[in-house]
């Protein structure tokens, strides 16, 4: 009797998910890293480099014009076409937040997307393809690219070399001349976003040539040379390399030693450690031993086959190829000097990652059916919420890093996590709503400029720098507005009397109570307040 | 090119791997070895071990809430050996040392006749020798007491082994014998009994179930011995402790997590990390699931080791954080001594995880070239990532740097140096200050003095590393004189005593600044 009943509990887990359950546990899956970063999505803030993007593409002609023109060492003509598209989406400044939110997150979501199914479609294994979805976005490796646009780059040149991969599979598998083609042209549009994008040609080359496709596999490296080639004769002139490298030229910031050792480390605390949720510091000999250590016990899985699978072979090259040229052009600085302050470095090692694991896993486990099981699709969902378990105490430490530190005549609060991440979680919705009204009042000025026909100069020479909170002080919030260059009105006086009050600087936010007590806020305060 | 590898590589190259990885670690360790010093508890069992029938009366007496009759006749016995006072510090150190060698032998041993491999045998050696996990009991004499707990460990479980082997249950005796003394070395050897069981159960049908109880029986023998010896002081000193204030089962398992994940996982690889509950909690089930999945894939049931390396991790772990579950885990990060046992079953438990099926003990294969090769690519892989981090503790451990300190030594090699010269000046001013402590009691006896007559005198008398929480006893204690009597000519004293017990204050480190304020201020002992 025990026997027919354990049968019937395993025909039961064996049994397959139905299209509805399929979906809706992909639903899941794709919800999942949103709910993750919710606070720092729903509470987005223009920060950093979205103000500089959103000013060079705020009007269509604008974006024409600085198509290829260089920001800071990068050419991204695609970028910029995105911005401006998002920029007119939005229609008027204060809906940029949550515009480029919606678009920073949708990125991640295409991102995971294409990831599972590339691998799912490589392996036929609709299990296989969901766990490289959820490896892909469930971590707190994306929180800067997927919950701030100009981070976001790097998962846009992802989308490019992953949707590349997509298309020269499915070539490989259907056939078609166009799908080729197409897979050259996104190869192409992956630099188009972000420099490291580039690695789409070498990448879908070892993709192929894995594959025995010998002859089509430089298809996507001639794409990414011509890409190069076309983007460094339209913009290269206007390189400055002094802006991103602290004063130095290429040729004095790089260095293809430090590309390596800190390649070394970056493989075990980026992608090992931050996979885990968890933060360590390597020295290079420790990076080494311990890329040594998974490179050893990986060659030992694969020597009875005679050599890797396209999926791990691409994936370990996207892991390489990214790192190392990133390292190489940071390696004037020290590898401690960097941690923490180029997350967006990780985006596409983090996707190689995924690929090279995924193709790892798959070889071990060719058994296992090419459908969802019951069994299976609990297992994911297991697999899913651990994974947003394990990294959620990372990200609480990001969020609380993403607000100022405490200022002078601040509440002082007792110095526990709890504390810190309950000022965090105030702060980000106040910084969020008092950014939202400076916009306002930027798209008020606007308004009043197009209609007294005041230009940008003009303003300029009223009042100097306009300011947005969080604005950094390289930029200047004049860009965004959709203002002509030069006006009709010029009187300083009459231009300060219309816009005077709306460029009144907005007061950053700070946690309520002005007394430097411990304590939460208005816990100091009467209990009949 | 394969057949070669599976060469055998002759007894006398697996002999030498065997030594090399017993040398080992006392290479990684040479900071602590060449710059012997006593701190901590040292001096509390040091004090309990004077001469005479000064051992015998501390017996049975908790220290803190351990009763450690074995280790405190040990204690006395080293010193004994040591002779004068001031070679202890460094008859201390190498006996702790031996005690980890011993241990990584034991280990390797085990290991080997149960897998039938050489190579997973000295794979063996290498991970717990090779491992900065075992730093704070192997640089540490008091700390060690986990060291020879764990020796004992393995004592039960070779024992049980050779019974296994030999077919003749005479050998059960030794691992009775052994189960009962682990405990009295520190109270986590009552682990011993639990694993020696574990392991007569898992070969039960080679052994009868019955007699896999000996183990357990000598461990609850011997935890019976103990409470009727030390009584009504055992139960005050784990009162005090706080061990009984109420277990709280919730933080046993975070607990346990916690340190899975970042005392035998992260630390196993060089790094360090701080985890969550939650996370540690997440992260050990997913190991758990791949091992499981792993197990169900090759379709086999946990091997011996496997279940012998899962009990020493969960047993030791249980009990210590079953008593400290009152502390949050960020105050439990520093007792590093308790992860002595649970990476001894960590070993355990990887070796059997990657030997897979094992048919039970056997006289191990020959070593062949290519488990020679394997042996040395992780011995130097364990180097690459032990060693960055034994050279980041023996800095840690230094005394904070001053200002200028840091300014002119910015880099990990200068911090190093100036750790270790620190470290060697500290262990040169205690050896000098035990000397003359003992010159000191040698006058005393002549004079017919007494501690008490010397602390009237003098007061309280510090050798530098004295913990500052130390505060009932003081360097007196050390030396065998009676605790009272005798009288003091005030004249005479003060002629020949105050070079004999004044306290040598450190020397000035030539390369500081004349701003920089030393010795410094803080710190848990003298400097």
């Amino acid at each position: 009797m025990s026997d027919v009943k354990f049968a019937t509990k395993r025909r039961w887990i064996n049994g397959p998910v139905g299209r509805g359950g399929q979906a809706a546990i992909l639903a899941f899956f794709l919800l999942l890293p949103g709910w993750m970063f919710r606070e720092a999505l729903v509470d987005y803030r223009l920060h950093s480099d979205d103000f500089e993007y959103l000013a060079g593409s705020r009007t269509p002609a604008r974006a024409v014009a600085n198509l290829f023109r260089p920001h800071n060492t990068h050419i991204v003509p695609a970028w910029r076409v995105l911005t401006a598209t998002l920029v007119q989406v939005a229609g008027v400044l204060p809906r940029l937040q949550e515009t480029l939110a919606v678009a920073t997150y949708a990125a991640l979501v295409i991102l995971m997307i294409l990831v599972g199914v590339l691998v799912g479609r490589e392996f036929g294994r609709l299990g296989l393809g969901l766990a490289a979805l959820i490896a892909t976005g469930t971590t707190s490796v994306l929180f800067s690219s997927g919950t701030w646009y100009s981070s976001g780059q790097t998962v846009w040149a992802a989308i490019g070399i992953v949707g590349m991969l997509v298309l020269l599979q499915a070539w490989r598998i259907c056939g078609g001349s166009w799908r080729l083609v197409a897979g050259v042209g996104l190869a192409w549009m992956a630099g188009g976003f972000w420099t490291i994008g580039h690695a789409a040609g070498p990448v879908g080359f070892v993709y192929l040539w894995m594959h025995g496709r010998r002859r089509a596999a430089f298809a996507p490296l001639m794409g990414t040379i011509a890409a190069v080639a076309i983007a460094w004769t339209l913009g290269g002139r206007h390189i400055d390399a002094r802006i991103s490298f602290h004063g130095r030229s290429e040729r004095e910031a790089a260095s293809p030693l430090a590309g390596l050792t800190h390649t070394l480390q970056a493989i075990p605390e980026q992608l090992g450690a931050e996979n885990l949720g968890l933060e360590t510091e390597t020295t290079v000999l420790q990076g080494a031993g311990l890329c040594a250590l998974i490179a050893v016990v990986w060659l030992l899985s694969i020597r009875a086959e005679g050599g890797p699978n396209p999926l791990e072979a691409a994936g370990g090259a996207l892991i390489v190829i990214a790192y190392f040229v990133e390292w190489t052009f940071r390696g004037y600085l020290p590898f401690s000097s960097l941690r923490g302050i180029v997350p967006w470095y990780d985006t596409i090692p983090h996707v190689g990652l995924a690929l090279f694991g995924t193709g790892w896993i798959g070889r071990m486990t060719r058994d296992h059916p090419s459908g969802l099981t019951r069994g299976g699709a609990v297992g994911l969902l297991a697999f899913s919420i651990g994974l947003a378990v394990v990294h959620q105490s990372r990200i609480e430490s990001l969020l609380m890093d993403g607000v100022p530190q405490p200022g002078e005549g601040e509440p002082v609060l007792p110095p526990t996590r709890e504390f810190r991440l309950l000022r965090a979680r105030y702060l980000w919705p106040e910084y969020h709503r008092v950014q939202r009204l400076d916009l306002a009042r930027l798209q008020r000025a606007e308004g009043v400029g197009r209609r007294l026909s005041i230009g940008r100069d003009t303003i300029h020479e009223v009042f100097g720098r306009i300011e947005v909170l969080e604005l950094p002080s390289v930029y200047d919030a004049l860009g965004l507005l959709d203002l002509p260059e030069t006006g009709m009105l010029r009187d300083p006086a009459q231009v300060r009397a219309a816009l005077g009050e709306v460029f009144q600087p907005s007061v950053p936010p700070r946690i309520p109570g002005g007394e430097a007590q411990p304590g939460l806020p208005g816990m100091n305060q009467p209990p009949d307040d | 090119m394969k057949s070669a590898l599976d060469q055998p590589a002759g007894v006398m190259i697996a002999l030498l791997s065997g030594v090399v990885l017993a040398i080992l670690p006392a290479w990684l360790y040479w900071d602590w070895l060449s710059n012997p010093l006593i701190k901590g508890d040292d001096f509390a069992f040091l004090a309990d071990s004077r001469a005479g029938a000064e051992p015998f009366r501390h017996l049975w007496e908790p220290h803190n809430s351990h009763v450690v009759p074995v280790f405190r006749l040990a204690t006395s016995t080293l010193c004994r050996v040591a002779g004068s006072l001031g070679n202890v510090p460094w008859v201390l150190t190498v006996a702790n040392h031996a005690l980890l060698v011993l241990l990584v032998i034991a280990t390797g041993h085990f290991v080997a006749w149960e897998t039938g491999s050489m190579g997973y045998g000295l794979g063996a050696m290498a991970w717990l020798g090779v491992s900065t996990v075992l730093q704070p009991a192997a640089t540490w004499y008091s700390a060690g007491q986990t060291l020879g707990t764990g020796l004992f460990v393995m004592i039960t479980l070779l024992s049980t082994q050779l019974s296994i082997l030999r077919q003749q249950r005479l050998w059960l005796i030794p691992a009775f014998l052994a189960a009962a003394v682990a405990p009295m070395i520190w109270t986590g050897g009552v682990c011993a009994g639990i694993v020696g069981s574990v392991y007569l159960l898992w070969h039960r049908g080679r052994t009868g179930g019955r007699w896999a109880a000996a183990p357990l029986v000598g461990t609850l023998a011997s935890l019976g011995v103990i409470t009727w010896a030390a009584g009504a002081s055992l139960i005050r000193a784990v009162s005090d402790s706080g061990a009984g204030d109420g277990i709280q089962p919730f933080r046993i398992v975070t607990h346990g997590a916690q340190a899975v994940v970042e005392s035998l996982g992260f630390a196993n690889l060089g790094l360090t990390t701080e985890s969550m509950p939650l996370q540690s909690l997440a992260l050990s089930l997913g190991l758990v699931w791949g091992w499981i999945a792993s197990l169900l894939r090759s379709g086999r049931r946990p091997n011996a080791l496997e279940s012998v390396g899962l009990t020493l991790v969960l047993a030791p772990y249980g009990l210590a954080f079953a008593l400290r579950s009152g502390f949050p885990f960020e105050n439990l990060r520093d007792l590093g001594w308790y992860d002595t046992m649970p990476q001894i079953g960590t070993v355990l438990f990887g070796i059997g995880w990657l030997a897979g099926k094992c048919a039970g003990p056997r006289c191990p294969d020959r070593l062949t070239w290519m488990g020679f090769l394997g042996v040395g690519t992780t011995t130097v892989i364990l180097l690459a990532l032990h060693v960055p981090q034994v050279q980041q503790i023996r800095i840690d451990e230094a005394p904070e740097m001053t200002s200028s300190e840091k300014l002119r030594l910015p880099i990990p090699e200068l911090q190093r140096l100036r750790a270790i010269y620190l470290a060697s000046e500290r262990s040169e001013r205690q050896r000098r200050a035990l000397q003359r402590l003992e010159r000191a009691g040698v006058l005393g006896v002549r004079n017919g003095l007494s501690r008490d007559a010397l602390r009237n005198q003098f007061g309280r008398v510090v050798v530098p590393g004295w913990p500052l929480a130390m505060k009932e006893q003081d360097a007196l204690d050390l030396i065998e004189l009676p605790e009272r009597g005798g009288t003091l000519d005030p004249a005479q004293a003060a002629k020949m005593f105050p070079p004999l017990l004044s306290y040598e204050p450190p020397n000035r480190p030539p390369w500081l600044g004349a701003e920089a304020i030393w010795p410094p201020t803080e710190g848990a002992s003298v400097p």
